[in-house]
């Protein structure tokens, strides 16, 4: 059994990835991983996690900034744990399979470019300050 | 003393071992084959009938398929050689760090203990090189000749007749048609077409790759069946591995397989050799005796072996190609589906040669991506996980990535040693050194940006180079130059170790070039040349 916290932190990795909680299955899936692959974190990682848990915009921020200064930070290890067991389920291939152009398609593209270059500076700005590269 | 048991002992399982034991036993010969021989599972047949597309819509449990039981399958970290392997195929570098260790600053090179060796893992290209690159091999092409024609009757070769054909696959028997490329691939060929007589002009040539894929059932063998499981799908033994080979020899009288040795070293004696293995289960030495030992566990592992027999072994040169690779965009194809059935492999080859003698020529694969999964794509991207997910999803299918081999001479700078190692189960291990120096540095970038303007005349817009180093390529050759001199750590142009009378070496450790075309096929036909060599210089069968 999961706990309340462990469950949270799953759906909220899960919100940030694909827009929607996470099924019971990748919950576990991801707990189960993050144990085997191993992600302990030192002192500055668990308090800047336990902020990212806490706002999807420093989720967001962080993760951007670490991209481009410290791209193997176990936080983002974390966040691709997830990434890597939603793609493995099946009621969420849509969001992995390759798509025929949705409508607005160019409008849509240059929309989250603009949102991930805007979040990657604040977050360079949050990994340096944090010192968590 | 006792007679040998054996006429001839074999090391390894891999391209060579499989193809010299084949050659061997097909004259009658008493072949003993002696391999670490760490299996997996053999192909991907546990969703018969789905393709990728299929499976990950619909089967629940793919999660232990695409990243494993203990999530071995999600990679972390800087790439290196074999981080793209998937859960099932991870099975081809178990092993390695501990019975094979290996310290370098600049060379980090795949190896494998698997039961089929690195043929396991292999893109299943077939070049047949020229007469030029085997000059600079240190070889007359006419010697590899019926080895090409043997091995390509083995195991099957599917090629298209294109303006690629003359640097891969010309003039040989029984060749089938191509794997079908997918359709932005086959716009992508038409596109040249139009641009052929300028790019021509440039020393550029595009086509469809050679293949050991068959496109026909065959011997027991099913045609492929574009299930796009992963890049190494070989479903049905579509694709050709070399433990079907091997497989194929254990009904054959005369022929005997062990696996879980670990050769280690070898002496010769009065009436034949006798070769000191590892027990792999129970860490024990045995010895095992033959009239005469063929070396094919790939050239780092004939260079151990080499090492700790012969005096004086202070260091054995080694020529690795050098590579990287290069993800394009196509913005006309991003935003639409794939196929659900399509081929994971290679779709197109370019390759460059700029004098028009088939001699200085680097090469491109290129490759479209899916069954590899989004999740090991968007983390190469520089951006957060989610909007990379969204925007790598979109753009998937206009992203191109294409391998670039060049060919490599060597130099003083390149060089295998053996160190005292007391925590390794041999007590040794390998020092490697690899360096290039400025101006060959400067020649591939050079050449590089060639391939970028070939590119992007084809509407593929190079995104970034990626630059795994060197040992990445997978393509080792060189330990044991071909001199027709008896010249120490060296071999005869008939492949036998110079300095000794019984030890003959089969796979490229001979080779003196390595050119930038894939190597596999040509390890296959020399394993069989030298084989027929031996044969021929012996009169004990």
């Amino acid at each position: 059994m999961l706990t309340e916290k462990q469950t949270s932190e799953a759906d909220r990795l899960s919100k940030y990835l694909v827009g929607s909680a996470a099924p019971h299955g990748a919950q576990h899936a991801y707990w189960k991983a993050v144990e085997r692959l191993g992600c302990e974190m030192d002192g500055a990682e668990s308090r800047a996690w336990e902020r990212m848990m806490g706002s999807s915009f420093l989720l967001r921020c962080v993760d951007a900034g670490l991209a481009l200064l410290r791209p193997a930070s176990l936080l983002r290890k974390r966040v691709f744990i997830m990434l890597a067991v939603l793609e493995t389920e099946p009621g969420l291939a849509d969001h992995f399979l390759p798509q025929d152009r949705p409508r607005f398609f160019l409008i849509r593209v240059t929309l989250r470019m603009v949102r991930a270059v805007s979040c990657a500076v604040i977050g360079v700005c949050l990994v340096k300050m944090w010192r968590l590269a | 003393m006792s007679v040998p048991e054996h006429d001839i002992i074999v090391v390894g399982s891999g391209l060579a071992g499989a193809h010299a034991c084949r050659t061997l036993v097909d004259a009658g010969a008493n072949v003993l084959l002696l391999d670490a021989g760490i299996t997996g599972p053999k192909s991907g047949n546990r969703f018969p009938g789905l393709d990728f597309e299929s499976i990950r819509r619909q089967v629940s449990d793919q999660r232990r398929l695409f990243l494993g039981d203990d999530f071995e399958g999600v990679p972390w970290g800087e790439l290196k050689a074999g981080a793209q392997l998937t859960p099932q195929r991870q099975y081809v570098m178990r092993g390695v760090e501990h019975w094979l260790k290996l310290a370098s600053d600049n060379f980090h090179p795949f190896e494998s203990l698997a039961y089929g060796g690195l043929g396991n893992a292999w893109g299943a290209g077939c070049y047949m090189f020229s007469d030029e690159e085997f000059r600079k091999m240190g070889f007359d092409r006419q010697q590899f000749i019926d080895g090409y024609q043997t091995v390509a009757d083995r195991i099957g070769i599917s090629v298209a007749d294109d303006d690629a054909a003359p640097f891969m696959v010309k003039g040989l028997n029984g060749i089938m048609p191509a794997l079908r490329p997918e359709p932005r691939m086959e716009a992508l060929l038409n596109k040249y077409d139009k641009r052929r007589e300028q790019l021509n002009r440039k020393g550029f040539f595009m086509g469809r790759p050679a293949l050991a894929a068959i496109t026909e059932d065959r011997h027991g063998r099913k045609a492929f069946d574009y299930a796009d499981m992963e890049f190494w799908h070989d479903q049905q033994r579509s694709v050709y591995r070399p433990w079907m080979t091997i497989d194929d020899l254990n009904e054959r009288p005369g022929f005997q397989k062990l696996l879980g040795k670990l050769a280690v070293s070898f002496e010769e004696t009065e009436d034949g050799v006798n070769l000191t293995v590892l027990d792999m289960n129970n860490g024990t030495r045995e010895t095992y005796r033959a009239k005469r030992l063929m070396l094919c566990p790939g050239v780092l592992g004939t260079a151990r072996l080499v090492m700790r027999s012969l005096p004086n072994a202070e260091r054995l040169p080694i020529l690795c190609n050098p590579y990287s690779y290069v993800p394009m965009l196509d913005w006309r194809q991003m935003g639409r589906s794939m196929p659900a059935r399509r081929s994971g492999m290679g779709q197109l080859v370019m390759f460059h040669d700029p004098d028009g003698r088939n001699a200085d020529v680097a090469m491109a694969a290129m490759f479209t991506y899916r069954s590899l999964m989004l999740f090991r794509l968007v983390k190469e991207a520089s951006l957060n996980l989610s909007d990379g997910r969204a925007l790598m999803q979109y753009l998937l299918s206009g992203i191109t990535i294409s391998g670039i081999h060049h060919p490599e001479s060597g130099g003083d700078d390149r060089f295998l040693t053996m160190e005292s190692d007391a925590t390794t189960p041999t007590g040794d291990r390998m020092h490697a050194t690899y360096r290039l120096s400025k101006e060959e540095k400067d020649r591939i970038r050079v050449r590089e940006g060639r391939f970028f303007q070939a590119f992007r005349s084809l509407g593929q817009w190079p995104l970034r180079k990626v630059d795994p180093g060197m040992g990445s390529s997978i393509h080792y050759a060189g330990a044991l130059p071909v001199s027709r001199q008896e010249r120490p750590f060296s071999t005869s142009e008939e492949g036998r170790l110079h300095g000794t009378r019984s030890v003959w070496v089969g796979d490229a450790s001979s080779f003196r070039y390595l050119p930038a075309k894939g190597i596999s096929f040509t390890i296959m036909a020399n394993a069989h040349r030298v084989a027929r060599n031996l044969l021929a210089a012996q009169s004990y069968i």
